[in-house]
């Protein structure tokens, strides 16, 4: 690996970063993509060497720091940060630091307005958003959240934890209309997968949309319930865990009011729908009566009638039978 | 000569390297920016740029604008009768702004390095490329956005002990772009690179028609967007110029003229922000990550630099100011910053002596690999598994290879389906293409298929496979996707494009200024209206009689008259 960067063995980053970049500019990627690669593995690792024999502590890797972490440990970092453990006040004089920034600055006083108040700012949105949490108001919580995140009052990786509590609040809360719940969820974009995800609310966010989908589930069924009703039973009813209702649909299944033909269309229809029942029962716990779907499945169980469909048919034959003989009898 | 092209989403600039200098080249109007705009003129002649941005108002059906956002689709825009493709479309771009360099330069270009938002994927870059193509300009490197405006800054070569380490913040017409550069001994590496290609000024302007749309033009009747209706042009300038008077100053009105009243909405910089949250909201995730990929932390960078024109809103440089503790850099215009630094990588690309000295390497924006099935612990099978094979944000050119054995006893071929994307299932991710290898029939497990892929400096991925056993090699350069057009797909509309009859480069002020008082007609009332219909008669007659001198003096004369009624023009 010295060899092909063209150093003796070294810890020093800095002189590994020398020899790197002056053997890079003596090829071209794209015409020697394999030189490149030789080089660039070489690199990589003697830079990890270098990092590792210096025990410097690595950058921290999956989590980006937050604004309290900034004053914390900045061992390998040379840029002082002089703006302290709140992290939340800006420091000025690294414009001034910086010849380029001070150029590009239009006026020193865009920066005051721009950074100005963050921090009372930043501590009233919180206190807002506190606020509406303790009083269960989730949507003005969102509301509140999304508003302080889109004003930078929030330091980077800060508001998916934010929105966590939000989304676990409103799922406990089984009070909480479908609709608002979905819009809670759509307001934080909670609402379908998020490939900037951490990784770190997943599961929550696995439920906020299993429950979602419930929701949706439930709301398609009602609508499709409401306008017919299968079988002449009232779903509707059934579903709304109106036990009037079961008994009757029930009754009218076992009586046989319904034909053997109605039925078997009913279980066709029924089967799936308390598959996804059950599925979905976590999130509609309120909506949906577990003894009711139990109910359904005993009185689902196919009726004992086709076997004595087809005994008919034989006693028909017989007697069919019987009568051809007497027939041929009486001819003799 | 090569020269350096950013293609946008709202306006696009070309340049070329000189005398150590990016230099810009101004179009036939004598701006720098030409709106990424194509209109069918009424006598059947395309015309691209401004006078097509003016037209988008008052003929909609025959005007299309912000095709970028649709490159590696096969959606088509209507101008008139005809459809064309987004690349189509593009190229048109292209082959004005070609015509504008071989005019300021005297000799004839072939080769361009044309810029691309980072986070295109695979698609949107070939359909970048074929634009280039039927714009007759080879295209060998497509340059990555962020990377650009760091090489205008000229923070690569410069002080070789000055190591920086940068963030570039993109934020142009149609997409979002983040990206962690590494600057070191005349080297720039792209870290890591992270964005939204469906989130740009754009979007803002439509949350203000939107806003509009369910305020004040609900009361008043307005019919909502169907087709791109006239008054619905209308409202979306007036929406876009609301948009730029509010980084100024602390409200602005939008007038809309409907049924010979004008609908007036006055939006005061709050009531902006408050219906932009969703979408600045959605800026935060891809700084995040692109922070977390490169392994760097807020405090560890030297410097932020702005790019893309919708950086100018008071409410994005608030954001960005806050999360970072400080004001970016941004003295180069963030209109052409990106422009400025293709024609930086052009001047590299031809090896110029005073850039000999920076070497760029950048990451590949996405993970890439191959569908497969697994086995679980009670030895059910798994489908549709997404296996990456190059990781996201690894330096390119990359050549990386992974292993595959078959499943079933017998099998015949292995299907390759290769996808890009980040979803643990293939299925959330998107389909690049697929193929088959053949294996000799045996026992499962005992074939395996070594995958390689390579991807390089442009960002366009080959996919090979090997039987280990029989060294047969399959492979493919994935093309030929939904979105991307194939080779002879490109000669045909080549031949058609040629056909298409452009308005020649001597006539685009002429055709500007007609543009342009046609939309100030169908936007004014009243007493206006008339002066300004009065104006161009008379101005189109003077056309007419060919004198050039005579038009010339016409045409000031409009242009200044003009100025007088429309004082909000932009470019």
């Amino acid at each position: 690996m010295w060899q092909v960067l063209g150093i003796a063995a070294t810890d020093d980053p800095v002189a590994i970063r020398r020899a790197y970049a002056a053997r890079l500019k003596a090829l071209d990627p794209d015409r020697d993509p394999e030189e490149f690669w030789a080089l660039r593995r070489a690199y990589e690792s003697a830079l990890a060497r270098a990092r590792h024999s210096a025990r410097s502590p690595v950058p921290p890797p999956p989590q980006v720091p937050d604004a309290e972490s900034n004053g914390g440990n900045a061992a390998e970092n040379e840029s002082e940060n002089a703006s302290g453990s709140d992290g939340n006040l800006v420091n000025t004089s690294e414009l001034e630091r910086d010849p380029v920034d001070s150029a590009a600055v239009r006026a020193p006083t865009e920066t005051d307005m721009l950074l100005a108040n963050a921090q009372a700012e930043s501590g009233a949105a919180l206190g807002r958003f506190r606020g509406a949490l303790s009083e269960r108001d989730w949507s003005a919580a969102a509301r509140e959240l999304v508003s302080a995140s889109a004003r930078g009052l929030l330091p980077l990786a800060n508001e998916e934890a934010h929105a966590a509590e939000v989304m676990k609040g409103a799922m406990a809360d089984r009070d909480l209309s479908a609709a608002s719940f979905r819009a809670v969820a759509q307001q934080l974009h909670w609402d379908g997968p998020l490939t900037w995800s951490r990784g770190a609310h997943d599961k929550l966010r696995q439920q906020v949309w299993a429950r979602i989908d419930a929701e949706n589930w439930y709301t398609a069924l009602l609508e499709q319930a409401s306008y017919r009703p299968p079988g002449g039973l009232n779903l509707h009813g059934w579903l709304g865990g109106d036990p009037k209702q079961i008994e009757r649909g029930a009754a009218m299944m076992v009586l046989g009011y319904t034909s053997a033909n109605n039925a078997r269309r009913l279980k066709k229809w029924l089967d799936p729908l308390l598959v996804q029942a059950e599925q979905h029962q976590p999130w509609l716990g309120n909506r949906i009566d577990p003894c009711v779907i139990e109910t359904l499945r005993d009185r689902l169980i196919p009726p004992p009638k086709a076997k004595s469909g087809a005994s008919w048919i034989w006693i028909f034959i017989a007697i069919a039978l019987l009568q051809v003989l007497l027939a041929l009898a009486n001819k003799n | 000569m090569i020269i350096g092209i950013d293609l946008g989403t709202t306006n696009s600039l070309v340049g070329y390297w000189r005398n150590d200098e990016a230099i810009l080249i101004p179009n036939a109007l004598g701006h720098l920016l030409t709106p990424s705009c194509v209109s069918l003129g009424d006598d059947g002649q395309i015309l691209v740029g401004l006078p097509a941005r003016e037209r988008l108002a008052s003929h909609p059906h025959r005007t299309a604008a912000a095709f970028k956002r649709y490159m590696g689709t096969e959606r088509l825009h209507f101008l008139g009768e005809k459809g064309f493709r987004p690349e189509e479309l593009s190229a048109l771009v292209l082959r004005s702004l070609k015509s504008d360099a071989e005019a300021s330069l005297g000799q004839t270009v072939h080769e361009a390095v044309i810029t691309v938002p980072a986070y295109f994927n695979d698609a949107q870059r070939k359909a970048t490329k074929a634009a280039g193509e039927l714009a007759g300009l080879k295209v060998d490197i497509l340059l990555t956005e962020p990377t650009a405006a760091a090489l205008a800054y000229g923070l690569i070569g410069g002080d070789a002990s000055d190591e920086q380490t940068l963030l570039v913040v993109d934020l142009g017409g149609g997409t979002f772009d983040v990206s962690v550069l590494h600057c070191f001994e005349g080297v720039t590496e792209v870290r890591a690179t992270a964005g939204d290609s469906w989130l740009g000024g754009e979007d803002f302007v439509d949350a203000i028609v939107a806003a509009f749309m369910t305020g004040p033009g609900r009361d008043a009747g307005l019919p909502m967007a169907k087709s791109g209706a006239s008054v619905q042009g209308l409202l979306r300038r007036q929406a876009e110029l609301a948009k730029r008077e509010l980084s100024d100053h602390e409200s602005a009105t939008i007038e809309v003229p409907y049924k010979g009243k004008a609908i007036s909405w006055t939006l005061s910089r709050d009531t902006f922000e408050q219906i932009s949250e969703p979408l600045l909201l959605r800026l935060r995730s891809p700084i995040e990550r692109a922070l977390r990929d490169a392994r760097v932390r807020p405090t560890d960078l030297t410097r932020i630099i702005f790019a893309g024109g919708a950086t100018r809103m008071p409410m994005f440089r608030r954001l960005i100011a806050r999360l970072f503790q400080r004001l970016p850099v941004q003295h180069i215009n963030p209109d052409e910053v990106v422009g400025r630094g293709a024609a930086v990588r052009a001047g590299m690309r031809m090896r110029d002596e005073g850039l000999k000295e920076s070497v760029l390497t950048d990451v590949c924006p996405f993970t890439l690999g191959i569908e497969t099935t697994d086995q679980d612990v009670r030895g059910r099978r798994v489908h549709g598994l997404f296996s990456p094979i190059i990781e996201r944000n690894t330096i390119i050119p990359a050549s990386r290879s992974k292993t595959f054995s078959t499943i079933d006893e017998n099998q015949r071929a292995i299907s390759v389906r290769v996808f890009q994307g980040e979803g643990r299932l293939s299925k959330d991710n998107i389909l690049l293409g697929a193929f088959k290898v053949r294996v000799p029939p045996g026992p499962a497990g005992k074939e395996s298929i070594d995958v390689r892929f390579t991807y390089d400096t442009s960002g366009l991925l080959e996919v090979e496979a090997s039987v280990l056993s029989t060294k047969m090699r399959e492979r493919i350069v994935i093309e030929g996707n939904a979105g991307v057009l194939s080779r002879e797909q490109i000669k045909e509309r080549l031949d058609s494009l040629a056909k298409l009859k452009v308005h020649p480069r001597n006539q685009a002020e002429n055709m500007a200024v007609i543009a342009r008082a046609e939309r100030l007609y169908e936007e004014r009332l009243g007493v206006q209206r008339d002066q300004i219909g009065g104006w161009l008669t008379e101005f189109l007659s003077r056309v007419e009689d060919q004198d050039p001198t005579e038009i010339e003096h016409a045409r000031s004369v409009l242009a200044e008259r003009l100025d007088a009624v429309d004082d909000k023009f932009f470019l």
